[in-house]
C-alpha cells in the first residue's frame, strides 16, 4: 500500500508540474503490458522463470517534436517454485521444504525520450531513465513467509516504436523493449536486472 | 484540465490495481504437504553412533501460545511415538523398555500451538517456561536441560512438532544439565493428522543422516 501512495504521489506531483505549460505543450501516458526477464546469475538463482505479470505506465510532457520528459513506473511480479529440498542454513539447520521465490519490483523513473519521426505510420524512439527501485523480497519455505522491502537505484534504456491509429492521429500502439539496470545486494541476491518487453498504447492528453 | 484528472485517476487506479492483484497466490500454488517445513538441528560435536539404547516419553507436551498445558497421548500422539521408535530402530539403537534402567538417548516430543504471529525460539519455550518433561522423568533429579547450540527463531502461525533428543549417557554434573543432541521441527499445514505421521517422521530421519548406531 505504502507503494501505491509513493507511486500514486509521484505521478500527482508530475501532472501538477507540468499542468502550468499545458496549453502549449503536448502531454501523453501510455499504458502498456510488460514482460520481463531476468538477468544475471544472482537474480536468475533466485527466480529464473519470465514475469509475465507486469504493467508498465508512463506519463511525458512534449517539450518539442522530437523530445519528451517525465515519468515512467512499471510492476512486475516474478515467482518461481522449487520442488521439496533440503537446506543447509548457516545457523547450522537442515530445512527440507518446498522453496517459493517471489520478487515484485517497482520502479520509478525520470525519463526522456527521443522521437526521430513525427510523421509516417512508424514512429521510432529511444529513451532513457534514472530514479527508484521499489523492492519486494518475498520467499516462501512452505506455507511461511518472509518478506522484506527495499528501496535502490534504478536505471533504464528503451527503444521502441509508435504506431498512430491514423496518419494525424496522436493516438496509437506502442511496441518497445528495455534494459533495467537495477543495482540490488540484500537477501542474497545481487542486482535486480532485466531485459523488458512492453506493448500498449499511448494516449494524447491535449 | 478534465483530460489531466482523468488520466491521474487512471493512473492511480493502475498501480494501486497491479500491486494489490497481480501477484501469484504462493500458498495457493501449494498442496497442504508443500506447505510444510521440517527443521532439524543438532550437535555437531556429538558422534551419535556412541549411543546404543534410546526410550521415548511415554505422552506429548501440549504447549499453547508459549506456556505448558498438559501431557497427552491422543491418536496423534501415539502414532507419532511410534513412528519415532521405528525411525530409532532402523538406525540401529535399542529401544530400552526397562523403565528402571537409564537409556542413552530419552526423547521428548512436544505439540506446539500458537495462535499468534511472533517469534518463538527453543530456548523461549524450554527457558522461559521451565521443563515440560521433567528430567526426573529421565532419573536425573535436580537436573535442568540445555542446548548447545543456537537456535534460529522460526516464526509460529499454526501447530508445530518438536522431537528432542536428550543425551542420557553424559550428564553435565557440573551444571547439572542435561545435552539435548538433536532437535526436530515440523510446521505447517495438517501437522497434526495421523495420516501424515510417517511422512513427518521420515522427513525428520532422512535429513539427519549422521544420526546412526
Amino acid at each position: 500500500m505504502k507503494q501505491v501512495i509513493k507511486i500514486t504521489l509521484f505521478f500527482a506531483s508530475a501532472i501538477i508540474i507540468t499542468q502550468a505549460s499545458m496549453a502549449q505543450q503536448g502531454l501523453q501516458v501510455s499504458v502498456n503490458y510488460n514482460a520481463s526477464t531476468p538477468l544475471g546469475s544472482s537474480f536468475r538463482d533466485y527466480v529464473n522463470k519470465t514475469s509475465f505479470r507486469g504493467l508498465q505506465e508512463s506519463v511525458l510532457f512534449g517539450i518539442n517534436s522530437h523530445f519528451r520528459v517525465g515519468l515512467q513506473s512499471s510492476y512486475n511480479d516474478f515467482y518461481q517454485k522449487y520442488e521439496r529440498q533440503v537446506y543447509k542454513f548457516t545457523d547450522g539447520s537442515d530445512v527440507s521444504t518446498v522453496l517459493s521465490n517471489t520478487l515484485q519490483t517497482v520502479p520509478v523513473f525520470a525519463k526522456g525520450e527521443y522521437s526521430f519521426l513525427n510523421k509516417g505510420f512508424l514512429k521510432p524512439y529511444v529513451g532513457l531513465g534514472a530514479g527508484i527501485n521499489f523492492v519486494n523480497y518475498d520467499q516462501f519455505l512452505g506455507g511461511f513467509e518472509y518478506d522484506k522491502h527495499y528501496t535502490k537505484a534504478a536505471f533504464t534504456g528503451d527503444a521502441g516504436v509508435m504506431v498512430p491509429f491514423s496518419r494525424k492521429s496522436n493516438y496509437g500502439f506502442r511496441l518497445s523493449t528495455s534494459y533495467n539496470l537495477m543495482p540490488f545486494n540484500k537477501e542474497g541476491v545481487k542486482n535486480l536486472d532485466s531485459w523488458n518487453v512492453q506493448t500498449g498504447f499511448t494516449i494524447p492528453l491535449n | 484540465m478534465k483530460k489531466v484528472k482523468f488520466s491521474f485517476l487512471v493512473l492511480a487506479g493502475s498501480v494501486a490495481l497491479i500491486t494489490s492483484s497481480c501477484r501469484k497466490d504462493v500458498t495457493k500454488n501449494l498442496s497442504d504437504a508443500e506447505s510444510r517445513v521440517y527443521i532439524t538441528k543438532h550437535d555437531s560435536t556429538v558422534n551419535f553412533a556412541n549411543y546404543q539404547t534410546f526410550r521415548i516419553a511415554d505422552s506429548v507436551s501440549v504447549i499453547k501460545d508459549g506456556k505448558f498445558v498438559t501431557h497427552a497421548y491422543n491418536a496423534y500422539d501415539s502414532s507419532m511415538i511410534a513412528a519415532l521408535t521405528q525411525e530409532m530402530i532402523q538406525r540401529g539403537y535399542q529401544l530400552q523398555t526397562d523403565d528402571t534402567v537409564v537409556p542413552d538417548l530419552g526423547i521428548n516430543v512436544s505439540r506446539i500451538i500458537t495462535d499468534y504471529t511472533g517469534n518463538v525460539s527453543y530456548g523461549d519455550y524450554w527457558g522461559g517456561y521451565g521443563n515440560y518433561w521433567d528430567p526426573y522423568y529421565w532419573g536425573y533429579r535436580g537436573y535442568g536441560y540445555y542446548f548447545p547450540y543456537a537456535f534460529g527463531t522460526y516464526t509460529f502461525r499454526e501447530g508445530a512438532l518438536s522431537v528432542d533428543m536428550l543425551d542420557l549417557k553424559n550428564p553435565n554434573t557440573s551444571t547439572n544439565k542435561l545435552n539435548t543432541i538433536w532437535t526436530g521441527l515440523g510446521r505447517g499445514t495438517g501437522i497434526f493428522n495421523v495420516s501424515n505421521v510417517n511422512e513427518e517422521t521420515q522427513a525428520l530421519f532422512n535429513q539427519s543422516t549422521y544420526m546412526q548406531q
